[in-house]
């Protein structure tokens, strides 16, 4: 059932690629949201903090989510077919507290990958009205970029205040903390995650103009108008931006700089130089220094086609780190990496965990956009091993890269049926969107058992059992 | 996906008509039963007795009833499409308990209709063993078919013993209680509740013969009559079977179903049942009785009669009294398919001022109209029970989710109301409406399901100690 959506507009989304974060106010009546808090309240009182398991106890917090201008600002970053993770916590900020350092989150059930493509965000709601005295959580605009803590304290720090009801969508990669709470007031700012599924093929936001332009905010033009693209389906690759062969060696040199936000300019400015940059690029992604292998890997990546030979024989490199690199930057390369198929179903298998956990995220990105002529049965097949991998965070990709393939995944159907009872509670989750989105009567049939048998029903507790 | 099923026999079907139980053993190891006993006691410790989250908070429980045993036995009983009720509760019998008198459970959710045919059931599972000491749950055999605690204690007392992983299956309206636990152990015994979607069209067991005689019930004579009519729904046949019942032996019979024998009764009002038309104007003086207890038989015995007492019990849905007007709507509902010419009757009766009628009528819709063929038309059906769902009564709404569920797809226009529901101020009818957005199966009605479900599971690695 479609729901409806009030979607973002053209400076919204400039906003969100630029700072990362983007407040919203679903219009409910106050007493909404104070039921929320009182059976929050309730829930510390009786049984602590449930953790994930907050949403079932509480099943009201969906309309939150469920509401257009939330819905539609979340469409607008993740796409149309987005989805809510299983990971989600209150976060209980009491009356005099210090609050915390900024930071980034972890990846529940996933591996540390930062990126810049935002596939994945969390979303901050207040159920209840949050001043600056309160606790508020604070951001770091822009800070998703960067890596290091220097490059992010630069950023003016930003308390998000708001009315009960106020949500705010992050980039996951956005440096964030809880402020100290001065008032005598507690603050509940209950934090959810959601997933993008689909690539994006076309704006999911009411866009008028489909060029990036921003005059005000100087700092990445480069890398911002390359979201931008991307959010616009155009795929990597095109058109090169003209950088001459001279400049091409000073970039390079740049990647190793002390300065985060100069390498990362310097690497998306690569990234349009076209086929000339990519024998550079390719020196650069076997040296010896991590960082700027991976500042070469953004670049590749986003040259496209011309850089996928080079990505594919990297899969083949003796260095572990090389070869993760590679299956990282075809993966975010998305569509254009297509002729990497085969040789990503072979990396799906390698000794390394972090070269075989890129290469199954790489199948779904890929493998999910590729034309239905083409034969997926192996990689199918690779990624339904996948979902035995001793690492949970493989299997958690596997699963959702099943995911993302839809029905094209049917065979796997035994296998995500099993991993429903995985030991990961994130891999369970990701196994039943797996068979949510296979939509085989089968799939549907088995998820259905599973579905009703972990049914909570929130009207049924202690004090009235049934 | 279907799941393995082994099948009842015969003997184990015959069994269950007349005794209203029976037992099956499931072959997990022993482990698997003490991993339920063990997060058993830490929910007692924790969080107290969680009732109908039980299953959520302890998912393994479903294997239970997943195997192929207790599947191909519920089968059995209760059709292929059988459904899990959401309720459900763990009964701690503790060390040295009194245990509990004999008693018929409440239907959750419902009125407390009693009924021969057999539409839900309950399993009682044990997670450890248990001996005649431990305060084992007893039943008194053959006392489904009985209202009054008289009767039902005539019959012998079975105590329930078993190994872990025992299994009893019982129709819902059996006299059963908790006997004193005289042992040192704690005993939990897990109450899930069960109820059949569709009615019987063909045995749903390891059948060998269609002929109730042919299986040697020599020894069990009580209510020969009342057995073979509940053999004969089992094997799909419609109400309406003359057993060339004398009609000079009618007066007899309807004088008995005053008598004070509860089993002389109900062994009357099954052979009138039988005599066929005949009998129609004699039982539809009975139906109109001051005594509830005379109605309820002459129901049975007109429903049992089928189409030629239909359009007695469609004129007695304009009766006066609210009583009369119940009894006839639930002889209907009972009656299934050979009722299909009193549907219009029961459509404008689901709309009846009174709860009771409300209630019957709506039930009747589900259990009549699943079985009407395809050409007749059932939007109106649909239309009232969506109209149903925002009924008063509760037992009303969640017996129109239920009866919507029975139509799948053609309920396809009640799926706005079903989805409000899903909010409903009661649990039941919650659930309901969830199993009649499944049943419908359209994407629309998937999706709206796929939401809430969502939304709802309950992850049961998730607790307080690993909140994530």
């Amino acid at each position: 059932m479609s729901r409806p959506a009030l979607q973002l507009t053209d400076e919204q989304m400039r906003d969100f690629i630029i700072n990362g974060y983007i407040k919203v106010k679903p219009d409910f009546p106050p007493g909404f949201h104070e039921n929320i808090y009182e059976q929050l309240n309730a829930m510390f009182e009786h049984t602590g903090n449930l953790g994930n398991n907050v949403l079932p106890l509480i099943p009201e917090m969906q309309e939150v989510f469920d509401h257009p201008v939330v819905h539609g600002a979340m469409q607008g970053v993740l796409g149309s077919d987005y989805v809510l993770h299983p990971h989600r916590y209150c976060h209980y900020n009491p009356e005099g507290s210090d609050g915390q350092g900024f930071h980034k989150d972890t990846y529940e059930g996933d591996e540390q990958i930062r990126r810049h493509r935002c596939r994945w965000t969390m979303a901050f709601y207040y159920p209840q009205d949050v001043t600056e005295d309160m606790g508020p959580t604070a951001v770091l605009p822009g800070s998703q970029y960067y890596e290091t803590g220097e490059s992010a304290h630069e950023q003016p720090d930003l308390s998000l205040c708001g009315e009960a009801g106020t949500v705010t969508i992050v980039h996951y990669d956005l440096w964030h903390r809880a402020t100290p709470n001065r008032s005598d007031k507690k603050r509940y700012m209950v934090k959810f995650l959601f997933s993008r599924l689909g690539e994006p093929q076309t704006p999911a936001w009411n866009s008028d103009t489909t060029h990036w332009h921003n005059d005000e905010a100087p700092e990445h033009p480069e890398m911002w108008e390359s979201l931008w693209d991307w959010y616009y389906g155009k795929q990597n690759g095109n058109p090169a931006n003209g950088v001459s062969h001279n400049e091409v060696d000073t970039l390079i040199e740049t990647l190793d700089s002390d300065n985060e936000r100069e390498r990362l300019n310097a690497a998306y400015r690569l990234g349009r130089v076209g086929a000339a940059a990519v024998p550079t690029l390719k020196q650069a992604l076997h040296g010896k220094s991590d960082a700027i292998r991976n500042y070469a890997g953004y670049a590749l990546s986003l040259t496209g086609a011309p850089a996928v030979p080079t990505l594919i024989d990297a899969l083949q490199a003796t260095d572990d780190s090389v070869r993760g690199t590679a299956a990282y930057s075809l993966a975010d390369m998305g569509k254009t990496a297509q002729a990497a198929i085969p040789a990503l179903t072979r990396a799906v298998q390698d000794s390394s965990e972090w070269v075989r956990r890129h290469a199954t995220e790489a199948l779904g990105l890929i493998g999910q956009q590729i034309s239905e002529d083409i034969d997926l049965s192996e990689t199918v097949q690779v990624l339904t091993n996948g979902l035995h991998d001793d690492y949970y965070w493989i299997r958690d990709n596997a699963a959702r890269a099943l995911a993302k393939l839809g029905t094209r995944a049917e065979s796997a159907i035994p296998t995500l049926v099993a991993q429903l009872e995985d030991e990961n509670r994130y891999v369970r989750f990701h196994a039943a969107l797996a068979l949510k989105q296979i939509k085989t009567p089968e799939a549907q049939d088995a998820l259905f058992n599973h579905l009703f048998t972990s049914r909570w029903c929130e009207l049924t507790t202690r004090g009235t059992p049934y | 996906m279907d799941r393995p099923t082994l099948q009842l026999t015969d003997q184990q079907m015959r069994d269950f008509i007349i005794n209203g139980y029976v037992k099956v053993k499931t072959d997990f190891p022993p482990s698997f039963h003490e991993n339920i006993c063990q997060q058993l006691d830490a929910m007692f410790e924790e969080t107290g007795n969680l009732g109908n989250n039980l299953l959520p908070a302890i998912p393994e429980i479903q294997e239970v009833f997943d195997h192929s045993v207790v599947h191909g036995a519920m089968q059995g009983v209760l059709g292929a499409d059988y459904v899990m009720h959401p309720h459900r509760y763990c009964h701690f019998n503790q060390q040295g308990s009194e245990g509990q008198n004999f008693h018929k459970d409440s239907y959750a959710g419902d009125e407390q209709i009693r009924r021969h045919r057999c539409r839900w059931t309950m399993a009682f599972y044990y997670p450890q063993d248990v001996t005649e000491d431990m305060g084992a749950t007893a039943v008194l055999p053959g006392s489904q078919y009985y209202e009054t605690g008289e009767s039902a204690h005539e019959q012998p007392e079975a105590v329930l013993c078993g190994e872990a992983g025992t299994v009893t299956i019982v129709h819902y309206d059996l006299w059963h209680r908790a006997t004193p636990n005289r042992s040192d152990k704690k005993r939990y015994m897990l109450k899930f509740l069960f109820i059949r979607l569709d009615e019987p069209q063909t045995p749903l067991w390891r059948n060998d013969t269609p002929d109730w005689h042919a299986l040697g019930n020599g020894e069990a004579s009580e209510h020969p009559e009342l057995w073979e009519s509940v053999w004969d729904w089992y094997y799909g046949k419609q109400n309406g079977t003359a057993n060339g019942v004398p009609n000079a032996e009618m007066d007899t019979l309807i004088e008995t179903l005053e008598s004070d024998n509860e089993k002389e009764r109900l062994n009357a009002a099954y052979r009138l049942g039988q005599v066929g038309a005949d009998a129609v104007p004699a039982l539809k003086q009975m139906l109109h009785s001051e005594s509830n207890a005379i109605r309820e038989y002459a129901g049975y015995a007109l429903s049992l009669t089928g189409a030629s007492a239909v359009p007695t019990l469609i004129d007695a849905l304009q009766a006066t009294d609210d009583s009369v007007r119940a009894s006839a709507a639930f002889a209907l509902a009972d009656m299934g398919k050979a009722a299909q010419e009193a549907l219009p009757a029961l459509v404008h009766a689901a709309q009846d001022p009174s709860e009771s009628v409300r209630r019957h009528a709506t039930e009747g819709l589900g259990l009549i109209g699943q079985l009407v063929s395809d050409e007749t038309d059932v939007s109106e059906t649909v239309q009232v029970l969506a109209t149903r769902l925002s009924d008063d009564y509760f037992p009303v709404r969640d017996n129109a989710a239920r009866a919507l569920a029975k139509f799948g797809v053609l309920a396809e226009p009640a799926m706005p109301a079903l989805v409000a529901q899903l909010e409903d101020e009661d649990r039941y009818v919650r659930f309901h409406a969830a199993l009649a957005l499944k049943q419908i199966q359209t994407p629309e009605a998937q999706d709206a399901l796929f939401n809430h479900l969502f939304t709802s599971r309950w992850c049961a690695l998730t607790t307080r100690g690993t909140p994530y």
